[in-house]
């Protein structure tokens, strides 16, 4: 791991000196773009609109638009003048609690490793975190923008989760928010039913990226020469119904799928872990899945609200997918 | 409009229609970005003329200029091969439906590390689904639970939250578990247990500094002094 930013955490009149490392890495399949004929790299060539020529990177300003047209033209010593911290520092603003945060306001996350002097103030406020439940607010200028962060502790680490300005949250504008809308009791409870036989404990390991791996499949049969499978076209067999019979019939399946999860683990005395993820489970043992599988072939339906039965039948098509990586973990 | 509201405009466009799967309840949403950037945009200049810098696309092999009807996705193998996936190739790759919001599961808001969260989307449902979403939401907020959903953006699979947030419902991205690196820092070993009275006053510094949630109080000062700056360059044209 390469550090991205060095500096110093300033917290009260304690200093601690850490590197940041990124934390995440999308593994987004990327292509190259390629010129048909002759399979030769495309490059991109910078020109200019006006003179038609090529230009240098060292030729290149940042411009504004008026609205008129004209262009104003910023010089790096422009830029260089602005009233920025620049002097790789981390302020600790103030601390909040870890529950008020809106996690919409997230971006980007990096681990925070002390220099070897700072190891103990480094490893104390990070238990202070932990132990208060708070999270620090921080600014940090990174690559000349000035930044909001949060400091958490997490495990044996500090991470950095910089932060959208509260101005750079869109405000939902949307009609149905004006009016009153009438829950039904009966609904909400039923709805609530759905989520309690529903719940699981959530692990980005119960998930396969099975676009990424159907991809890679891909590129290596054109690589091979191969022939591409045909991809079947999903049925559409939607029954229309109402929303309470929706959720009972929802809270039913999600019920009756955990039940036959349980049983398939049983022959295998691991009571113990089949209690901790049920939903996940319950897509997750073969017997189950398939259950699942035909049930959804034979009875497949949808609320009133529904326009897409279709898609909704995929859904059911992919939740078949689902269990692939977990069914090859030991249990 | 001033510089400030054109630089702070932003329209809401739906960026995604489709349907919101929740067991057998189903509705349709569109989802909206939640994130409007804000700060001065530049483009890039010449600097000699001002003029807009373009793009061209250039053949490294053939040296010509290659327009876009020629230009094909690729990827090359270990071996150096170039494997060329055409348009229809790719909209064959089996890829999950697109137009689903697929709730698989459903989670304690707090087990959702922080670390994993992607992309935010406000949803809004079509008006003969607000009750079905209605209902959703307030269970969900009830519980104090999440949705946990599958997605396609983009063509892209991702794994989403679906979040009860004020009146509405939110869709935010979470990365797939091989995007999160483990750390690997070896400065924790041999460090000893922090003293008691250290860490009491640490809590202390904590407790003293804390404040309730509101990033509204803090400004960006950056984003506002390149405003000034292009203000004041600005002025003399006008």
């Amino acid at each position: 791991m390469r550090s991205v930013w060095r500096g110093a955490i300033s917290f009260g009149l304690v200093t601690i000196g850490v590197r940041l490392y990124t934390a995440t890495e999308e593994h987004d399949f990327r292509f190259h773009q390629v010129h048909r004929e002759d399979g030769g790299r495309i490059r991109y060539k910078r020109v200019c609109q006006v003179c038609g020529e090529e230009v240098a990177f060292a030729d290149i300003a940042k411009g504004y638009e008026l609205d008129d047209g004209r262009v104003v033209v910023m010089d790096n010593e422009d830029l260089d003048k602005l009233p920025i911290n620049t002097d790789h520092a981390i302020d600790v603003l103030e601390f909040v609690p870890a529950e008020e945060i809106d996690p919409i306001y997230f971006q980007k996350s990096y681990y925070l490793e002390p220099d070897k002097a700072a190891t103990r103030p480094y490893v104390l406020l990070r238990t202070a975190l932990e132990q208060s439940g708070q999270l620090a607010v921080v600014k940090i200028t990174i690559r000349q923008r000035e930044t909001l962060a949060m400091l958490r502790a997490r495990e044996d680490l500090l991470v950095m989760h910089t932060m959208l300005w509260p101005d750079e949250i869109r405000k939902p504008e949307f009609d149905f928010l004006d009016g009153e809308t009438e829950v039904r009791p009966q609904e909400l409870k039923m709805a609530s039913s759905l989520v309690e036989s529903m719940a699981g404990s959530f692990d980005p390991g119960d998930f396969t990226d099975d676009y990424t791996e159907a991809m890679q499949k891909l590129i290596e049969a054109k690589a091979e020469g191969a022939e591409l499978p045909e991809q079947p076209e999903a049925e559409d067999t939607g029954e229309v119904i109402d929303l309470m019979t929706a959720l009972e019939r929802s809270v039913e399946q999600a019920r009756s799928a955990r039940g036959e999860s349980a049983r398939g683990q049983s022959g295998r005395g691991e009571g113990k872990s089949a209690e901790k993820k049920p939903a996940a489970r319950s897509r997750a043992s073969s017997g189950g899945s398939q259950s699942r599988a035909s049930q959804s072939r034979t009875s497949r339906s949808r609320a009133s609200g529904g326009l897409a039965a279709k898609d909704a039948a995929k859904a059911k098509e992919t939740k078949e997918k689902a269990p692939a990586k977990k069914r090859a973990k030991p249990a | 409009m001033t510089l400030f509201e054109r630089v702070y405009a932003g329209v809401m466009r739906a960026v995604w229609r489709g349907v919101l799967v929740f067991g057998l309840v189903t509705f349709p949403v569109r989802l909206f970005p939640v994130v409007r950037p804000h700060g001065v945009r530049f483009r890039l200049v010449h600097r000699d003329d001002s003029g807009r810098i373009r793009h061209r696309r250039v053949c490294e092999v053939c040296r010509e200029e290659v327009g876009l009807a020629d230009v094909v996705r690729a990827v090359e193998t270990a071996q150096g091969r170039v494997v060329v996936v055409e348009d229809e190739e790719l909209a064959r790759v089996p890829v999950a439906p697109q137009r689903v919001i697929d709730v698989v599961q459903v989670a304690r808001v707090d087990e959702v590390d922080p670390v994993v969260l992607g992309r935010a989307f406000h949803v809004e449902p079509e008006v003969a689904a607000v009750g079905s979403y209605v209902v959703v939401r307030d269970a969900l907020a009830r519980a104090g639970r999440v949705g946990v959903a599958r997605v396609v953006l983009r063509r892209r699979e991702r794994v989403a939250v679906v979040r009860p947030r004020g009146a509405g419902l939110v869709v935010q991205t979470v990365l797939w578990e091989d995007e999160v690196r483990e750390p690997d820092l070896g400065f924790l070993d041999g460090v000893g247990a922090v003293s008691g009275s250290a860490e009491r006053m640490a809590s202390e510094l904590v407790e003293s500094m804390t404040a309730p949630w509101d990033l509204s109080v803090f400004e960006d000062r950056f984003a506002t002094a390149v405003a000034g700056l292009v203000a004041e360059k600005t002025s003399p044209f006008e």
